[in-house]
């Protein structure tokens, strides 16, 4: 039976059915859209790396369910992105840490591209000549990412904070682990990671819930998903701590870039989402513009419009990070090293401004197809609901946010990276 | 498709109002366009980082941004971009709607804010506010200067420069360092006032908003005589095709190709090439993806754009350096085929479809509607008209426009890492 579920505070409606063969299906018609959008993501992302295959444990090449997601689009017919456009329809795909999303965006044939989507995902089709043609392509992905001076820092960054968690992988790989990969591996994490069981499928736009979900149904049911295998995955034994406190990188840029990243431990469930809003209200409350340190900050040159900070968290791992372009990264180190030392006080009035301020932020981007899609699939895939954020935002308190800074700002759990210019 | 936009003009004012109220905000945007000079681009530039800093009545960063914190995260900002030959200052606002969170006068309050960044800055009797100028000074120089740390956008500057050496359509959109110091805080202030004086104005409004309220809401905004537009620059005939590169220590090499397009950028023949843009460069079923990338697994990307403005085509791609030559033998093939007409009917079909969707779903997004609606002024064609014009095309018309595109300079940036 589909359940209808209505955000009053939000104005929208969700549809959701989980089918026999264990896929969740979330559907989210918008009023006067033109497009619909539709995301069909698996829990797999560039950390599933070793894992259960039958008895065994096996550890797979890095960068695989990168080079996977390149492969999927293709087909023993052809070229998946090829049928797409014969449909008029916009199609892509994105992996992440720990999610692959294919998509596609349409404003006619709607029906067509979602069995197109559904179909070319649930039949994976590789050949060894075209895995090895994949890998030219794949390493200049990977070049062009190695000249980006905000990806280098990142990365250096999440090497630096963790010692054996494969968060610390290049989601893309190495030219060189990408070159061990064989159709054989690519079928492996096909077969494991890609089970209805493993995925959602989330459609939002200008749609009818009921015929959708028929439609969804009659292409399920015509594929044979009989077993359902449980999926055993190893990300080892992260230490506490960090695992090296400062990395520095020299690249072709002007100016360098500074980034500071916190650790963080990680919960599961709707406690890692009140968690990750409560520290979001803990950095804007320290570093906004608004921030009581924010002017005699700017005015030594510690803050300005390419400072940026992000709080991070899956269920395996959980991270703040911020930093900006600074002709002097040590003497921006040394003041936030002494500016988090002692946690300011917060006012209610400047707390109850941020929740506003989050609850605006979520409402603005509820305009925006693709962000419902791909935050509600990471809240599904999480076991929460993205759902209900204005009310958790309206809940949580000035002492919790207090007591988040405590946890957070520990010197032994952070990490700084540094890009700067060729001595 | 069934979305009613509507254009007029009061007192020297262009507006545009596209009534709805399918989207959680209402967004408003004012424009200030003049000629695009190298002698006032800097100044034009670095304004609007020091306008969206403060006011007369709110006068620090923070004064200013607590209540647009209070009012749902209403988003406040400036900014300035070339358009042609045009440079545009832009204040852009953008609100939550009221009844969405039990506050009917938000749009008001939050117009209110809009009101004082654009008619009150922060000015003393010398001018905008020393010690913010010295920082933004400073911060824009660092600004310039990051262009050249993003590979791409650095690769495609040279290619402008090389294009149109000394043009106003070449000029670095950020402005250079000579002209940055000679900016004073009393400098400044005539180039606002020479803004709100001098520029012609349009309008943007999407959002549950009627013609009355947003005339009424924007009753604030200077009323000068009707300005001109001059936006659009002349064609360019190709004289020989122009190169150069330079080496740095990368590892990918970027290869950017620039084309003359002799194509009237107000003509329906201007939407009709995107057609051609599409089946050379413009998707994954393109000519240079199915080629550079699948085929010869040359690239990640390779890719074109038209712009139509500037009467140009771009070719750009990420390759290694040693296959640089390789890539843009394949490039230039890719056209010759276009020019003589060999492509399939099912790839025009394709492309006609992709552009169909791509300009449905501008609908869906307060932004890109702006966009279109300030890209399209010039030719008076609605969405539906253009989708029209696009469904009509025909291979002759194809083959006929792939004919008024012209190599002009290529441009290579080496990687030795």
């Amino acid at each position: 039976m589909m359940e209808q579920l209505t955000y009053h505070d939000t104005d929208e409606t969700v549809y959701h059915e989980q089918l026999d063969n264990g896929l969740s299906v979330y559907l989210l018609p918008k009023k006067g859209y033109e497009k619909t959008y539709a995301t069909f993501t698996t829990r797999y992302g560039s950390i599933d790396q070793r894992f259960k295959k039958g008895e065994e444990w096996i550890t797979v090449p890095d960068g695989i369910a990168h080079f996977l997601e390149h492969k999927m689009f293709e087909s023993e017919k052809g070229d998946v992105f090829q049928e797409f456009g014969r449909l008029g329809a916009s199609a892509n795909a994105f992996t992440s840490f720990s999610r692959t999303a294919y998509l596609f965006s349409a404003t006619s044939l709607i029906e067509q591209n979602l069995e197109t989507l559904l179909d070319f995902v649930q039949d994976p089709y590789f050949t060894p000549e075209s895995v090895e043609k994949e890998k030219g392509i794949i390493t200049q992905e990977i070049q062009m990412y190695q000249d980006n001076p905000g990806w280098r820092l990142f990365f250096g960054l999440i090497e630096s904070m963790y010692a054996t968690h494969p968060v610390r992988i290049d989601i893309a790989g190495t030219p060189e682990s990408i070159n061990q990969i064989t159709a054989d591996d690519l079928y492996t994490c096909y077969h494991t990671f890609y089970h209805p069981s493993n995925m959602v499928l989330f459609v939002v736009g200008n749609i009818d819930p009921e015929e959708t979900l028929a439609l969804i149904k009659a292409n399920q049911a015509k594929k044979d998903y009989t077993d359902r295998p449980a999926i055993e995955r190893d990300y080892g034994q992260e230490p506490h701590g960090v695992h090296r406190p400062r990395l520095e990188l020299e690249l072709d840029v002007k100016t360098p870039k500074v980034l500071i990243g916190y650790k963080d431990e990680s919960v599961r469930g709707e406690a890692q989402v009140r968690r990750e809003l409560t520290s979001e209200l803990l950095l804007h409350l320290l570093f906004d513009q608004t921030s009581s340190t924010y002017l005699e900050l700017y005015e030594d040159g510690l803050i300005d419009d390419t400072f940026s900070f992000d709080y991070s968290s899956e269920e395996e791992f959980a991270f703040a990070t911020f930093g900006m372009e600074t002709e002097d990264p040590d003497k921006f180190i040394q003041a936030y090293e002494t500016l988090l030392q002692t946690r300011p006080d917060f006012t209610e009035d400047e707390v109850t401004r941020k929740r506003n301020m989050m609850q605006g932020k979520f409402l603005r981007a509820l305009n925006s197809p693709e962000f419902i899609a791909n935050q509600f699939s990471r809240h599904a895939l999480a076991g929460t609901n993205l759902f209900t954020l204005p009310t958790l935002i309206a809940s949580i308190t000035k002492e919790e946010i207090e007591a988040r800074f405590d946890e957070l700002f520990a010197i032994e759990n952070r990490a700084i990276s540094i890009v700067k210019p060729y001595a | 498709m069934s979305q009613s936009f509507s254009t007029w003009k009061k007192e020297g004012t262009s507006f545009h109002l596209v009534p709805t109220d399918k989207f959680k905000t209402t967004t408003i945007l004012v424009t200030f366009s003049a000629p695009l000079e190298a002698k006032t681009l800097t100044s034009r530039a670095i304004l609007p980082y020091i306008m969206e800093k403060s006011t007369a009545a709110y006068p620090s960063m923070k004064a200013l941004r607590e209540p647009l914190e209070t009012l749902y995260d209403a988003g406040l900002y400036a900014d300035a971009s070339k358009f042609g030959e045009e440079h545009v200052i832009s204040f852009q606002l953008d609100v939550v709607r009221g009844e969405l969170v039990h506050h009917p006068s938000l749009l008001k309050e939050a117009l209110e804010l809009l009101e004082q960044m654009v008619l009150y800055p922060d000015l003393t009797e010398s001018g905008f506010r020393e010690q913010f100028v010295k920082q933004e000074k400073r911060l824009h120089a660092l600004r310039i200067s990051s262009l050249y740390d993003d590979k791409m956008r650095y690769a495609q500057q040279r290619l402008l420069e090389l294009m149109a050496p000394g043009e106003a359509v070449s000029l670095p959109s950020l402005g250079t360092i000579e002209e940055l110091e000679r900016i004073t805080p009393s400098s400044l202030r005539d180039t606002y006032r020479s803004m709100i004086e001098d520029d012609r104005i349009d309008v943007f409004v999407v959002g549950q908003v009627t013609k009355e309220e947003m005339e009424d809401a924007l009753s604030f905004l200077p009323s000068h005589s009707e300005k001109v537009s001059h936006y659009i620059p002349a064609q360019k005939p190709v004289n020989g095709v122009k190169r150069s590169s330079e080496t740095q220590p990368i590892k990918q090499g970027k290869l950017h190709l620039g084309y003359r397009v002799a194509v009237d950028p107000t003509s329906a023949d201007s939407i009709r090439m995107q057609i051609v843009n599409g089946l050379f460069g413009g998707f994954p079923h393109s000519k240079l993806f199915m080629n550079v990338r699948e085929k010869e697994s040359l690239a990640y990307y390779a890719a074109s754009r038209y712009a139509a403005l500037n009467s140009a085509l771009y070719v750009y791609a990420g390759v290694d350096t040693k296959e640089a030559e390789r890539a843009e033998k394949i490039i230039l093939e890719q056209l010759v085929d276009l020019k003589a007409g060999q492509f399939t009917d099912e790839e025009l079909t394709q492309t006609k479809a992709m552009l169909i969707n791509a300009r449905r779903q501008i609908l869906d997004q307060p932004g890109q509607l702006i966009g279109w609606l300030n890209g399209s002024k010039m030719r008076g064609l609605t969405l539906e008209d253009e989708i029209h014009i696009i469904e009509t095309a025909t291979r002759e018309d194809v083959v006929r426009l792939a004919a008024a595109i012209n190599l002009d300079a290529v441009y290579l940036l080496r990687g030795e890492a």
